[in-house]
């Protein structure tokens, strides 16, 4: 396992969910994505072991691990040297009712339908993105299972079903210095437990996941986080 | 993965929503949907990234209106009985359904997501929310680019590269003078249609009597030049691309689907608003990442599938898919309870 760095060219923008609190992107998460894809899982089972969690690694995830009582994986949060502000927005229309074909399969408790509000309500939303030519992120682990698995990234981030965050080149090569946990400036460059590091001056503290699935509530505890301008650099 | 490359028979209209809240002004057109793109630019020794704002059609777009003709044709073939499913679950199906403010998945979601994957080849494409459980869908769309100096760089791994090598292509500047501004305009009333609306009283021999209020010149030019809607459009004859592409390769039926998918896109040959207004009607072209064209025929077995299983699909979004709606709305009613 060495330290790498791995940037990514992009063609068009990433998008932020909106609603819910910002969150960077991270490295381990979407090499496990790959390779449960590659297993032919696309949905997590809250019932079922996890069996990609860096304290057991049963599947290989091809990086180091770290911590001692709250293990992580070695891998950074996204780091995005250079963006501008861009938004998307999405439309969403409940016309379906207008297609006769499609209107007569439904078993209807009342005939008319509401767009206004509820369920079957219209919307136009804009979500929050940054274009970004270049984005990098750097780990310990292995190159060549690393770079097989990345083979198969299109796109990165949220609404990627739509052409969000596309893939156009994927560069993976060894570095010097390992830049996986603590910057180049000294901060953090992934979330770190409290349990796992004591911490310095001026570095920032959330209440976030430290292991993927990121979104997993289980997953969260008190860390040291990254800045925001290392991901949303605005 | 399936490139579509695209070429405007009409001008074409996708609207935006401003940014920053910012209200457009009375009277101006709705402005096209722009968005940042990034592009590279070389002086022989490094490689700098510039970014230019163009106009470009979400996939969104491209997407959501496919979609309701591609259940349209799924329904069709499934012969599906009238007033058999759930709204909650056509909803679902055929516009990516919604999640409502007290939904909550039940213990079960795996299992029905499992299920689903296997059983509803199109919910499987094309994903949704149903009750608080998100499906991925496997189907990926891009953005539709307009192929300009800017966005020529992303053709470089597909095969619309070689097409566009030696043509003198427009620049984004190029391309924002020939955008057209289409206005409806209201028309005047004539005399002949005002008897049903304005008449006042009838003359002794029967005829209508209609007394109009006098009006200046001014006012006959402002009812005449009274543009009720406008819009900016790309024009005609534009060269555009997208993709169609798969996050798994390895099952059939589901690259069937894309193909029946990318069969109603071609169907419908048009992206965009104001289609009943002559405007987003494309001629369109299709091809395989290796240059190879697109071969229709593959969506054939998606077809096939659905007529050999249509009793079994009907039953599942009839019967059980309506059992996952009962076992939330339990949950919801005890939830309710505790409270």
């Amino acid at each position: 396992m060495k330290p790498l760095k791995i940037t990514i060219l992009l063609s068009s923008p990433i998008a932020f969910p909106i609603k819910v609190k910002p969150y960077p992107l991270m490295f381990d998460s979407i090499l496990i994505e790959l390779m449960a894809q590659r297993a032919g899982r696309f949905d997590y089972d809250y019932n079922e072991y996890d069996s990609y969690s860096p304290e057991n690694n049963e599947r290989g995830v091809p990086l180091a691990v770290g911590g001692t009582r709250k293990k992580f994986y070695r891998a950074s949060a996204i780091e995005v040297p250079k963006a501008e502000h861009t938004s998307l927005s999405i439309v969403s229309r409940t016309d379906w009712p207008e297609e006769q074909e499609i209107e007569k399969c439904a078993k209807w408790k009342r005939e008319v339908i509401y767009v206004g509000s509820g369920l079957y309500r219209n919307s136009r939303e804009l979500m929050p993105g940054i274009i970004a030519p270049i984005v990098n992120f750097y780990c310990v682990g292995d190159k060549e299972k690393i770079e097989d698995l990345l083979s198969d990234l299109k796109a990165i981030g949220v609404k990627t079903a739509i052409g969000m965050g596309r893939v156009e080149k994927v560069v993976v090569k060894e570095i010097a210095e390992d830049y996986s946990v603590i910057d180049k400036n000294g901060n953090p460059a992934r979330p770190i437990p409290f349990d796992e590091h004591p911490g310095r001056g001026g570095w920032l503290r959330d209440y976030c996941s430290y292991k993927p699935p990121y979104w997993l509530i289980d997953n969260k505890d008190m860390c040291w986080i990254p800045p925001m301008y290392r991901w949303y650099p605005l | 993965m399936i490139y579509a490359f695209l070429t405007s028979l009409e001008p074409v209209v996708n609207g935006e929503i401003p940014e920053f809240g910012i209200r457009r002004p009375k009277g101006a057109p709705l402005s096209f949907n722009r968005r940042n793109v990034v592009y590279p630019e070389t002086d022989g020794k490094t490689v700098r990234y510039r970014i230019c704002r163009i106009p470009v059609i979400n996939g969104n777009s491209v997407r959501g209106q496919t979609r309701r003709r591609f259940i349209y044709k799924t329904l069709q073939v499934l012969e599906t009985p009238e007033k058999s499913i759930h709204p909650e679950i056509i909803h679902f199906i055929s516009a990516g359904g919604g999640t409502g403010k007290d939904d909550s998945p039940g213990q079960e979601q795996f299992k029905f997501k499992q299920e689903i994957r296997k059983k509803l080849p199109f919910v499987n494409l094309l994903g949704g929310a149903l009750r608080g459980m998100f499906l991925k869908g496997m189907l990926r769309v891009g953005f539709v680019y307009p192929i300009i100096k800017e966005t020529c760089w992303m053709l470089s791994n597909t095969p619309l590269k070689e097409r566009f090598q030696d043509v003198e292509l427009l620049t984004a500047s190029d391309l924002e003078g020939k955008l057209d501004v289409i206005r409806l305009t209201r028309c005047k009333i004539d005399d002949e249609f005002l008897k049903y609306s304005e008449a006042d009283e009838l003359s002794e021999d029967g005829e209508v009597v209609v007394e109009v209020d006098d009006e200046s010149d001014d006012d006959d030019v402002k009812r005449d030049k009274g543009a009720i809607y406008s819009a900016e459009a790309l024009p005609a004859g534009l060269p555009m691309w997208t993709y169609f592409e798969l996050c798994r390769n390895d099952d059939e039926i589901l690259e069937a689907a894309l193909h029946a998918f990318v069969e109603s896109f071609k169907e419908l040959s048009s992206i965009g608003g104001w289609k009943a207004k002559g405007c987003g009607h494309f001629a369109m072209e299709f091809m395989y990442a290796d240059g190879t064209s697109y071969n229709p025929q593959k969506a054939e077995k998606y077809w096939e599938y659905l007529k050999e299983n249509k009793n079994e699909i009907n039953y599942y979004m009839s019967k059980e898919l309506a059992e996952y709606l009962r076992s939330t709305d339990k949950a919801r009613e005890e939830k309710k309870k505790k409270k």
